[in-house]
This record gives structure tokens, sequence and C-alpha cells, in this order.
């Protein structure tokens, strides 16, 4: 490995270098034009291992009227980390996403929609980059995504400036609502003032008065706490102590002393990816579920994380805005054709993204336009009938005004069902930030 | 029972886990010298081996022999083909074996997809002795035992058998050995294999505690580097040791001082980097 | 001299005509590659000239990275802020390095690794500072002072001069005294130390400016990208500026820039087919060094050897009987 040939070969390679960049680039940009969009929910293009939806099947249970004849085309470029630890959850939406396109033959607002999927890493470097290619490189019209507030931070300054709509299918800093609202930017989950507040009230009047919080140490974290213990306290209750621990912990077992020892009447927790499935089975290891009841958000009733866990996960009580069990004509064709489609039941992210899609093509249909100046007045207030239920998306925080159930997990013949108990009606986000005290 | 000794129990048990974890790598760096990044790859397989073993309703422990010993074999193809040309060269063994963990990488998530896998904890170990307020779970004793035997099983390899004493003295002279009439190359690859098998030991044990998820291949690998420079390389009991140092520091700093209980140990990793290269416990060599 | 000159020209008329060849993304992404070119010569600089191979290289692209974006909520003047980065870089490579260089090839992958990750987890924790996991948006746009840039255009061939700058600095560096030496110091140490000179000196000076140039990369980055995170100093992200300079050729000065290119082109052209770019870049530096015979670079000289070599004794054997034949071969190989 010790040549050390330079001088001729040297400058002459700068050129084929240079030629190389030339070529590549330009083939570069150009394929993100082609690689793209080949028809339909063009499987090629689709990094996602699993989505099969062919473009232009005949949509099965349509149950929004297909239009035989497609108006045109829409682009859609959908950037969400394929690869990193949010993997599972962008695997997850993209199903969903995918499957609302099979439902309508692939056509969204009448348009026939030409996706194409790109990785952002959970990356803003990746993600900016992935953007510019999907904006300047393919042209699309509209952008669904992220998973990451952090990458979703960097895009919404991105989309002011080229002013694209954005849909966001999942990343949940309220900031986004508040502070960051943008008219481009629409998220059609929920906001991490949501996850934090929803169980609040129900817990302190029905379950126990004093809590430990347990969040992983980052700007969610903070987020989602800072909501709950707001609402916790205006309701009753009082937080004796909030623990953080990092993220990528392996093990809680300090925490899960300190936890032991102070005795709350519950434990309101809220951590991401592996360090939630590590927590609860610890949680149950350690004794400490026959003695404090477990509480936590969303992601605790979530079919993705009961079906990994198992058994540790009975018990807890959360509040949520989708589980595949509740009774709604839409929601349980949504599971059926998902079940059919992909073996598996829905998961809150698998609906996140069937909504995202659903979104699209209401707003197209009601602009009758792909353009975001005609689709940004319709976004605003516009109402859709969710398999989680009816939504509205507040014209004020851009954000989903939807019901929040309060859901128990319960271990049946073997596996976790999650059954709700009580419910949060319209639950919508504060229009400005909550003045902290 | 006290927090602070309850914590230090905890601590040590988890530094087991990571003598666990490091052993294979203790033998393929510590011993062979060979610049394996490739180490938390032999891990995972294992793991998701065990895992696709057990949902398919096959007995944990019959998974674990299976998975360690296809690991092992692997491990065989990996040395022969890949790392036997290039002993010595350290440039090469970590491009190749960094290219290793790339595809290792990419294959498990094409074959068994991006979600977390759960290996159950067996149903034998699965109950808690309780101690006060607070249980502490049979399956993290049963770690310790285990640490236990692979601390025993190391010293026994490398004082009493004779494949310890030709690793050390191949290491350091290849021709001389060989002219002894030792087929050094077979010890090579047998020994390789032996540290894959540990590896991959450790994955399908080490699983059920952390979960299988895309990242784990890359962090068992800096835990093992870092509980092998401190201890030393080449030296089990300088692995033992280290291991359950940075087991405590990091249990009981998570408690006391979250925020910085990583950066302790990465700083006491340069720490002897810097003042005491080959470790605490590691031979004055290189 | 005068020939490489020529080349020289070739390239920079190359490098300006360009981007009005390509889309803006072509163009955003040829400024990406020209960075990233920068950051593995600064590698290829210590590997293939003093023989230092480092796992843990990104630090100093971070550090550049974030001293822009930390110092930037302070000082606009980009002048200053490429100054610290740079200054940062070089003091923390020269002190580290110092320390580190006394160890033997082995220890200095571990340590240098060490050292990366050391500052993986300083970045990930001072929350405060840098914005932890999550990041941090640079506050900055490049202004020389006469406007802020802003254009693809502008940006493309800022990063386009900065390169060339680099390039020739480390050329010079390369054919001086002093980096004669360090050549020397990579093919025979005790040699070069029983000439009389300090061995110890000349590689903290090649590590120095290494880490120096790797931070003035990093800092270009931050206001490439405006937004900086802690994976800038994973140790893996060092081991990408390995794979460029060994696609391109260890020991070569155009071979970085080359990895570069191959690279990020390849990893951006895959994406899009397929998200498994890992799986691929795998094989191929798997391949790349079972094979053994470098990067591209070599490669290039390797074929055109044989070629030279094949069309010299095509001519030879038609004129003169073999013995003038194989004296004329060996004329033309250089």
């Amino acid at each position: 490995m010790k040549h050390r040939v330079y001088s001729r070969a040297t400058s002459v390679f700068a050129l084929l270098a240079a030629l190389i960049l030339v070529l590549a680039a330009c083939g570069g940009g150009g394929s993100g034009g082609n690689g793209g969009g080949d028809g339909g929910s063009s499987p090629t293009s689709n990094p996602s291992s699993s989505s099969g939806s062919s473009g232009g099947t005949s949509g099965a249970d349509g149950s929004t009227e297909s239009s035989a004849q497609p108006v045109g085309t829409v682009k859609i470029g959908v950037l969400m980390p394929y690869t990193g630890t949010f993997a599972p959850l962008t695997d997850s939406l993209v199903k969903g996403f995918d499957l609302y396109l099979e439902e309508t033959g692939g056509l969204l607002g009448g348009r026939k929609a030409e996706v194409q999927y790109l990785d952002d890493e959970a990356n803003p470097q990746t993600a900016l980059r992935q953007y510019r290619q999907l904006v300047q490189g393919s042209k699309v019209d509209i952008l669904v995504g992220t998973i990451s507030s952090s990458v979703q931070y960097a895009l919404r300054d991105e989309v002011e400036k080229d002013k694209i709509l954005l849909i966001n299918p999942n990343a949940s800093a309220s900031d986004l609502s508040w502070e960051k609202k943008s008219d481009y930017v629409y998220r059609v989950s929920y906001s991490g003032w949501q996850q934090g507040a929803s169980p609040a009230q129900y817990l302190a009047e029905n379950v126990g008065k004093t809590a430990i919080t347990l969040a992983s140490d980052y700007p969610a974290g903070y987020e989602v706490i800072e909501a709950f213990k707001a609402a916790y306290e205006a309701a009753g209750g009082r937080v004796i102590e909030q623990l953080w621990p990092e993220l990528n912990t392996n093990d809680f077992s300090p925490q899960l002393t300190q936890i032991a020892n102070a005795k709350p009447d519950i434990v309101f927790s809220f951590l991401a990816g592996s360090d939630q499935f590590r927590f609860t089975q610890q949680y149950s290891e350690f004794g400490l579920k026959q003695s404090i009841p477990l509480t936590g958000n969303n992601n605790y009733a979530d079919y993705m994380f009961t079906s990994t866990v198992g058994e540790p996960s009975a018990g807890i009580i959360a509040a949520t805005q989708y589980i595949p069990w509740l009774d709604h004509e839409v929601n349980r064709k949504f599971v059926e054709n998902y079940r059919n489609k992909y073996g598996t039941l829905p998961d809150m992210f698998s609906e996140q993204g069937y909504v995202a899609a659903m979104a699209i093509d209401e707003a197209i249909r009601k602009a009758d336009s792909t353009k975001a100046e005609d689709l940004i007045p319709v976004m605003k207030g516009l109402v859709l009938n969710a398999p989680r239920g009816t939504i509205v998306i507040d014209p004020d925080t851009h954000n989903p005004v939807q019901d929040f159930y309060i859901t128990e997990n319960v271990l049946q013949n073997g596996s976790i069902v999650t059954k709700v108990i009580d419910k949060m009606e319209r639950y919508a986000m504060p229009a400005q930030r909550p003045s902290s005290n | 029972m006290s927090s602070f000794f309850f914590l230090l129990l905890t601590g040590l048990a988890y530094g087991m886990v990571y003598f666990m974890i490091a052993a294979g790598l203790t033998i393929i760096l510590g011993v062979m010298n060979v610049f394996n990044l490739a180490h938390g790859s032999f891990y995972i397989i294992a793991a998701y081996l065990a895992f696709t073993l057990v949902s398919n309703e096959v007995n944990f422990w019959l998974a674990l022999v299976v998975a360690v010993l296809c690991t092992a074999a692997l491990g065989i193809l990996m040395e022969k083909f890949l790392i036997k040309r290039f002993y010595g060269k350290t440039l090469e063994q970590v491009l190749l074996t960094f290219g290793l963990i790339y595809i290792v990488s990419d294959t498990a998530k094409l074959i068994w997809g991006p979600t977390l896998k759960n290996l159950a904890v067996p149903a034998v170990l699965n109950f808690s002795i309780p101690l006060g307020n607070i249980a502490f779970p049979a399956y993290r004793l049963f770690i310790v035992l285990v640490g236990c035997a692979i601390a025993v099983l190391l010293w026994y390899f490398e004082t009493r058998t004779r494949a310890g004493a030709i690793i050390r003295a191949g290491v350091d002279d290849r021709e001389m050995v060989s002219a002894l009439g030792i087929n050094v190359g077979r010890v090579f690859t047998y020994v390789f294999a032996f540290g894959a098998g540990l590896a991959a030991a450790s994955g399908v044990l080490g699983a059920p505690l952390t979960g299988i998820y895309t990242g784990l291949d890359t962090e068992v690998l800096v835990t093992s580097l870092i509980v092998l420079v401190i201890g030393g390389l080449g030296s089990w009991k300088g692995s033992l040791i280290s291991a359950l140092i940075v087991g405590v520091i990091q249990t009981v700093g998570s408690a006391w001082f979250p925020s910085v209980s990583m950066l302790i140990i990465f700083a006491l990793m340069m720490l002897i980097l810097i003042i005491r290269p080959h470790g605490l416990f590691g031979r004055e060599v290189l | 001299m005068k020939r490489s000159a020529l080349w020289m020209c070739l390239m920079l008329i190359v490098v300006i005509v360009l981007p009005y060849t390509l889309s803006d993304f072509g163009v955003y992404l040829a400024a990406e590659i020209y960075i990233m070119a920068i950051f593995a010569m600064s590698l290829g600089f210590i590997m293939g000239y003093a023989g230092m191979v480092s796992l843990g290289h990104a630090a100093f692209f971070g550090l550049g990275a974030y001293t822009v974006a930390i110092l930037g909520t302070y000082v606009t003047n980009m002048y200053v802020l490429i100054l610290a980065a740079v200054v940062l870089s070089g003091l923390v490579a020269m002190l580290t390095g110092a320390v580190f260089i006394r160890t033997s090839h082995f220890y200095f992958l571990m340590i240098t690794f060490a050292f990366g990750q050391l500052l993986y987890v300083t970045a990930w924790q001072l929350k405060r500072l840098t914005g932890g996991a999550d990041g941090k948006s640079v506050p900055v746009e490049m202004d020389f002072g006469f406007g802020p840039i802003t254009s693809p255009l502008a940006i493309y061939y800022v990063m386009a001069a900065s390169f060339v700058l680099v390039l020739l600095v480390v050329r010079l560096i390369v054919n001086s005294p002093a980096g004669n030496i360090m050549r020397g110091i990579m093919e025979n140490e005790s040699r070069i130390n029983f000439l009389g000179y300090n061995v110890r000196t000349y590689k903290i000076l090649a590590y120095t400016i290494a880490g120096a140039l790797g931070g003035f990369a990093g800092a270009l980055y931050a206001y490439y990208n405006a937004y900086v995170s802690p994976e800038l100093t994973h140790w893996m992200n060092s081991g990408i500026a390995m794979l460029m300079v060994i696609i391109g050729g260890v020991g070569t000065l155009i071979g970085p820039f080359i990895g570069a290119v191959v690279f990020i082109l390849l990893k951006n052209y895959i994406s899009t087919i397929t998200s498994s770019w890992h799986l691929i870049m795998g094989l191929i530096l798997v391949t790349l060094v079972l094979v053994g015979r470098g990067g591209i670079v070599h490669w290039y000289a390797y074929l055109s050897r044989k070629l030279s070599g094949l069309s010299a004794r095509w001519r030879a054997s038609g004129k003169h009987d073999s013995a003038e034949g194989m004296k004329s071969v060996e004329h033309t190989e250089n």
C-alpha cells in the first residue's frame, strides 16, 4: 500500500475526476427525476423493504371514490429516517402511507401520485441534502416528513424559503405549533404537549396524587414532562421528583432504586426507542410493577411497543390517540386492510402515515390544485375521517384537534390488548406556549 | 437495603455483562493483536440467530449452542479468507473489518427488519429475588456466574493451555514458532474462532438485557474497546477488573452525575492511554 | 514542471466551468464534495505521507464545525470564525499529537479512536453548549465583507476555491524539504533519526497541519450545511474519511479527492435505489483491501503502465529483434 505514484497520473486524474463529477452529477440531478417518479407508488424508488403496493392496482375496498381518469399528476417527496434508531417507525409509517395509496388506486386528490422516498437518517445534515434533491432535483409538489423534531426544524426553515407544503406525520415538537409555526407545515399526528398533558387529569383524579417522572434527557423529553407536570399539578397532583436518564441507557437500576425508595403513587414515563423497551422490562424485573403503577405517553399504549415487550407492559396506563382496537367503522376497515396487506395489526405510526396520505388527498381535492398557495387555506381547519376518529387541523396551531383515549394494557391469552377506560374529547393544544411558573 | 449498596451490586453485575461482552475481543484483539472492528457483528449475528430459533419454538439453551457454533464457523471462514493474509497489517485489518461492519449490519436489517427484537429471558431464570422494597432479577445473577465462568475459561486458556502460549509467541515471532514445527496458521484459525464463539455466546446471553436493534453492534464494539484499553490488552484479569470498574462508574455515575457519566469513562480511557498505554494489567509491549 | 502547470490550468478551467453544466442540486453536491475532499486530504496527508493512521480524525472536523456554530452566536465575522476553527483544531492536534505520537501504530489507532469518541460524547452531553444529540443550527452565513453568500453558485465557488487552495498548500508541503523528511520518516524512521532529524517534531508538525486542515473542512461544512451535530465527530465518520483515502489511493495527492467524489456520488446514487448503501460500500471496501493494489489512482497507474508496456513491445517487435525490443520497453516504463 505504499505506492507513491503521482505527478502525471495525478494530473490526468484530476481531469478524469472532474469528468466523473460532470457525468454522475448530471445523472444524479436527473436520476432524482427518473429514479423516483415512474408511475404510481413506484416500488423501484421505494427503499422501504415492505411496500408491495404497485401503482394502479384497482383500489381494493376503496373507501373513497376512486376517479377512473386521473387529472394530471402530483409529485410527492417522502423524507424519513430509513436508517438509524427511528427506522422501525418509518417502516410502519410508510406502510400506512402506501396502504392509503393502494386504496385510492395510486391517486391523491384525483391526480396520479408519483412518490419518491428518501432517507434522512434522522440527521439534519443528510435531510437537507435529500431535501434539495427532492425539491430542486425532482421538483416535488408536496413533502411528507419527518420523524425527528431536530430534522423538522431544519426542514421547516427551508420549506418556508422555498414555499413548499410540508405534511408532518410525526415530529412532535410543540414549538412547531408555537414559535416555529409555519404556513407551510401541518402536523397530522400530535404534539409533545398533547402527549404530556392528556393523561394527567385522569391520573391525578383516579390513580395517584404523587408522581415521579422519568424521561430521556433531550428536548422532546423536557417538553412532554413540562406539559404533564403543569396539567397534573393543575388537577391536584404533585410531581415529587424528576429523573432524566441519558438517551441509550442500558441499565435503569439507579433510577429504579430511587423510585423504590421514594415510593410515589405513580411513575409517569416518556422514553425514546429501545430505552422504553428496556425500562419497561426492568421495571417489572426489579419488582416495582407490583407496588407502583407505571404510566406513560401514547407510546406506552402503542401496538409496536406492546407486541414487542409483551407481559411486562401489562397494567400500564396511558393516554393515546390511536390503538388498533378502536371501535370506529373507518378504523375497522383500516385494520382489516392493513392486516390483509402486511399480516400484522397497525400501530399508531401506521395510522399516522395513512392519515398523512389522507390529508394530502383531501386537501388537493378541496383546493382542486397541487400548488402550495392554494392548499394552505384548505389545510387550516381541514376535517379528516381518520381511523383514530374525526380530527380537525387546528388553524391556530397546525396540529390536530382529536380525541385522546385513556387506556390500560391487558394481558389476554398470552398477548397484550389495550383497552379504553376513558376519553378526553376534542383535545386541542393551546394556541400559545403556556407561561411557565 | 441502602441504595448505594444496591447501586454497587447492580453496577458490579452490569460490569460482568461488560466483561462478558468484551471477552471475545480480549482474545482476538488482546491476544492475537488483530484489530477486529467486526466484534460487534459477531455479537449481533448470534443474537439474531438465537432470536429466530427461539421464535420458532427452539429451546433457549439449544439456540445458544447452535448460534455459538454457527458464529464460530463464520469466524473460521473469516479468518481463513480475510484475516489470514493481513496479520501484522493493522491498516488492512481496520479497513476490512470496518467494511464487514457495514455488510453485516445492513444484511441483518434486510433479513430481520429494523424493528427492535426481544429475545426473552429463558423461563427457568425469569424471576426476581426480593431485597426490601426492590427486587434483583435472577437473570442478572446468572450473568454474573457466566462472567465468572468465562474468567476461569480465559485464565485456563492463557496460562494452562499450549494454545495460549503459542499465540503469544506466534504474535511476537511467528517464524520462530513455525520453526518449532507448530502449525501456527491452524492455531490462529482456531483461536480466532474461539474469540468469535465467545462474542457469540455473549451476544445470545446479553440480548435479553438490551434487546436487539440497529446500532447494537457498534455500541458493543465501543464498550469492548473501552474495557480492553483500560484493562490492558492480552490480560483477562485486566478485562475483568476494568469491566467491573466501568460498570460501577456507569451505574453510580448515572445516579449521581448523569450528565457526565459517559464522559468520565472516555476520559479515563484517554488517561490510561496516555499515562499507561498498556493498560492496568497489560503486557509491556508495542 | 511546465506540464503539471498545464494540467493544473486545465483542472481550474473544469472547476470554474462545471457549475454551469449542473442542476442546482448538482452544484450543491459538488460543493459538498470539495469540503469532504479537503477533509479526506487532511487525513490522506498523515496517512500517505507521514505514515500515521488515525481512526479519530473526524474529531478535528467536528471541532472546526462546532467552533463556527458555537462562536457564531457571539461573533459574526467569517474570517475570525474560520481562523478560530483552524487555530483551535491545529492547537488541539498539536497538543494531543505530542502525547499520542509516542505510541506505536496499533496504539495510535486506538488512542485516536478514543479521542474521537471522547469529543463525540462531549458534544452529546454538553447540551447547553452544543445542543446535545439534536445538534445545533449555525447562526451565521458566509460573508467576505461584501454581503452574505447564499446562492448555490456562490457557495460552490467558495468551496472550490478552498479546495484548490488546500490542494496547492498540501502539494507545497509534500514537495518541501520538510515534506521529504516526513516521507522519509514513513519509509524508514530510524534512518532519518540517524541523519540527525528530530523525528518527533516532524511527526507532530504533520499531525498539526492535518488537524488544522481537518478543522478548516469542518468550518466550511458548518457554513455549507447550516447545521452541526455530534455525528460529525463519530469514529465511523473518521472511518469514512479513511475509506475515501483508500478508494482514491493512499500516498497520492489527488487520491483523497477522487475518493470523496466516488464515495459521495455512489452514496447519493445508491440511496435513491435502496436504503442498503452501507452494504454496497462495505463490499467495495472489502474488495479493495483484498485485491490490494491500492486505490483508483494506483489502478490507473498500474493499467497505464501495463498499456504503455504493451504498446512499446508491439512497436518494438515490428522493427527490432527481441533484445532491442526489451530495451525500448525499459525506456518507456517510467
